[in-house]
């Protein structure tokens, strides 16, 4: 039997139960994760359109290709004090700097959506292996699952992608709106994504069956995980303590062009942002490990064990969160720059000046700030929903054990939270900090600054709104679950 | 049929009684019923094997009794309050309290070490940390499993396992303890000691002990057996021929 004939038959109608209600989950995940990676995409082309003398990306890299007639134009409006095309091509170097924030979370996403495809699938796949399918079929049926889901999905997060477009063509970048011809990526950038959807789901799904065995007697992990070293702690201050050095002296580059600083200061924050993430786990394990020494009830002591046991899922259901928190640090200048700064520098004040292009420039970077935001906090707010919803339906047999013992839904409720709160207050904390630290030598001024706070503080209460819905989503999951409808064969 | 006519309540009122039908849905177009007027009385103390073939409903009863399940009708009775009217809250409470469990397997909490698992139900029911945990070492020293104290599940046997699953059941002094095919996953002569340890311990805690199982060694432990077919209880086993096992001439 084929690969493909034994997936036709498990997804006959009616066949699913749990597993179809995880691909629905995952699905989800993988539009979410299209909708606003094209949403953003479309973001950048408008930029790219704009900064373009005939709206083309080739254009813009290189004038020689550009349409007849355009570029003579486009010089001309250069030469302008008061078009805010002298600033274009800076706009889309910003723009690019926010989709490099967005890729972690958005991969952090599509990764658990791929795991999720990938996941809960123990029993079946052991007793497939048990009535004589091969590794090589077990394996290829999963990864078919996750591929089919990420192109549903994908598809699901085009329709979405188009839904929000006149949401964005609200927004105003250089004073004007987006229309939809800016906003528009284009057909074969759409299939791309769903292609490149796809196969990163392909991917993942691979990687992650690559750390289990499939065995007929059932599937387990190849290697238990230990608790994760202290070198990563090491590694990260060392890096956070470079990193503030050098933006604290940038004489030393002063040899360097502003291309080089640039890359310099970028390529720092990016590689402290990646550090996050191999610091989180080890930083929700320590406090975990503190909470567990002496809890102070059932419910406490339930979900500390159960964040030592696996302080790495711990870590995936808040990592995006983690980074959007980042991303809010970073992006908190951009709320001073937008409102305080320009009234700081005495331009804003001047109402004349409202039009002027550095004063829209300033402005259309906090909202571009904001923006980024808003888009690292849905997709880490998604990226957690799903994740706990996933692991309600994982632990199903230990909720139901829990019950019958004679816990009440309300501890449960309680654990549940503790096990999500618990690591998102210790990585806000972390991340949070972290980036402030960043930022602090660069824009000394303006960290006390009451927008700058202001923007940052509500970056978080934005952060926490989002994982509140979904902790609450996925209790409403648990509440769902027939936890009493426990029969064994008698 | 009441297979319990004949037997005396306990005075202090400390036993079950039920008498109930459950229905389950085995398809959508018509319900079964997994328990057809059972009646059943269960004396302070006492320890009752309950015996029959894969599906009919041995472990519906014991769900019903232990107040997991709710009777479609009929009551089931547990120191003058009806389990079978109760809310989930005050079932959730009676289970935390008064009952304890013993199942053939995956009970205990994977995360949890062997002394927090003993001592989760004392939390629950809101002992502190301290406290319970100074308990369940207490249960351990007495079971002689000090060693595993610090052991999760995954690096136990099943023996082990279900010798901790006893502590935690009993740990809580309940009143019944119920064990559904407590030694199901175990060689025979572990699961004789497992069953010895059960019967001693809840005697010496004065608790009463239904246990589900397919096994006639396992249920010549008990005091009484009653056998179960398509959700009825058949005619009452004499304990003099069914229940005086190994226990039985202690009691």
């Amino acid at each position: 039997m084929s690969t493909f004939a034994l997936w036709r038959l498990f997804h006959r109608p009616g066949t699913r139960g749990t597993a179809g209600r995880t691909s629905v989950l995952a699905i989800i995940a993988f539009a979410a994760a299209t909708a606003i990676f094209l949403t953003v995409l479309g973001g950048v082309h408008g930029f790219v359109w704009r900064a373009s003398a005939d709206h083309t990306l080739g254009c813009m890299i290189d004038e020689t290709v550009c349409r007849p007639g355009t570029v003579a134009v486009w010089h001309r409006r250069l030469g302008d004090m008061h078009d805010p095309a002298m600033y274009a091509s800076v706009y889309v170097m910003l723009a690019a700097f926010a989709c490099m924030l967005l890729v972690v979370p958005f991969v952090a996403l599509a990764g658990s959506a791929a795991r999720l495809a990938a996941s809960r699938r123990d029993a079946r796949l052991a007793a497939l292996r048990l009535a004589g399918a091969t590794t090589g079929q077990v394996v290829g049926l999963t990864a078919l699952d996750a591929a089919g889901q990420a192109f549903v999905g994908s598809l699901i997060g085009v329709i979405g992608y188009v839904i929000l477009m006149p949401v964005i063509m609200l927004l105003r970048f250089q004073n004007q709106r987006f229309d939809f011809e800016q906003l528009w990526v284009g057909s074969l950038a759409l299939v791309a994504t769903i292609a490149g959807v796809t196969v990163l789901a392909l991917v993942s799904a691979l990687l992650t069956l690559r750390r289990v065995a499939i065995t007929p007697l059932g599937v387990t992990a190849r290697t238990a995980s230990p608790l994760p070293g202290a070198w990563r702690a090491a590694v990260f201050a060392v890096c956070v303590a470079a990193a503030i050095v050098v933006f604290k002296n940038p004489f030393l580059f002063r040899g360097a062009g502003d291309a080089v600083i640039y890359s310099v200061v970028f390529g720092f924050i990016a590689l402290c942002f990646a550090l996050v993430n191999l610091v989180g786990t080890w930083v929700i394990a320590v406090r975990a490990r503190a909470r567990a020494r002496r809890p102070k009830d059932a419910a406490t002591m339930i979900a500390m064990r159960r964040i030592l046991d696996d302080p790495k899922r711990a870590w995936r259901n808040v990592s995006g969160i983690a980074l959007a928190v980042f991303v809010a640090g970073i992006t908190s200048i951009c709320g001073f720059l937008g409102s305080g700064g320009a009234g700081g520098m005495g331009v804003a004040a001047d109402p004349a000046s409202a039009n002027d292009p550095s004063v829209l420039f300033l402005r259309d970077i906090g909202t571009g700030g904001l923006l980024t935001l808003a888009f690292a906090a849905v997709l880490a707010a998604v990226s957690s929903g799903v994740m706990q919803a996933g692991s309600v339906y994982d632990q199903a047999d230990e909720y139901r054990m829990l019950m019958l013992e004679g816990t009440d839904a309300a501890t449960l409720g309680r654990a549940r939270f503790a096990e999500v709160f618990t690591p998102l207050n210790v990585v806000v904390v972390v991340a949070g900090g972290c980036s402030m630290l960043l930022m602090l030598p660069l824009f000394a001024a303006s960290m006390t600054d009451p927008a700058t706070l202001l923007s940052f503080v509500g970056g978080i209460v934005l952060c926490y709104a989002l994982v509140a819905v979904g902790a609450f989503a996925s209790n409403r999951v648990a509440a769902r679950l027939n936890l009493n409808d426990y029969r064994a064969d008698d | 049929m009441d297979y319990a006519a004949d037997h005396a309540r306990t005075s202090a009122g400390h036993g079950i009684t039920g008498s109930a039908a459950v229905a389950m849905q085995t398809n959508p177009s018509m319900h079964a019923l997994a328990l057809n007027h059972v009646g059943f009385t269960l004396g302070e103390g006492e320890t009752v094997a309950v015996m029959g073939p894969s599906g009919s409903g041995k472990s519906t009863l014991l769900h019903a009794l232990a107040g997991i399940i709710t009777p479609t009708s009929g009551t089931v009775m547990f120191r003058g309050a009806n389990l079978a009217s109760m809310g989930d809250a005050g079932r959730t409470r009676l289970r935390r309290g008064a009952f304890g469990f013993v199942f053939q397997s995956g009970q205990l909490l994977p995360e949890l070490p062997a002394v927090e698992n003993i001592a989760l139900p004392m939390m629950l029911g809101g002992a502190g940390y301290r406290e319970a945990t100074d308990r369940a070492v207490l249960w351990l020293e007495r079971l002689g499993l000090r060693a595993l104290a610090a052991q999760r599940p995954g690096e136990m046997s099943g023996g082990q396992m279900q010798r901790i699953a006893i502590a935690r059941a009993l740990a809580v002094n309940p009143a019944v303890v119920f064990a559904d095919e407590p030694t199901g996953a175990l060689d025979q002569t572990t699961g004789r000691e497992i069953m010895g340890i059960l019967m001693d311990t809840a005697r010496a805690n004065g608790s009463a002990v239904v246990v589900v199982t397919h096994d006639p060694n396992v249920a010549a432990f008990c005091s009484r057996t009653v056998r179960m077919r398509d959700g009825r209880l058949e005619t009452a086993a004499d304990p003099a021929e069914s229940g005086r096992g190994r226990n039985g001439g202690a009691r």
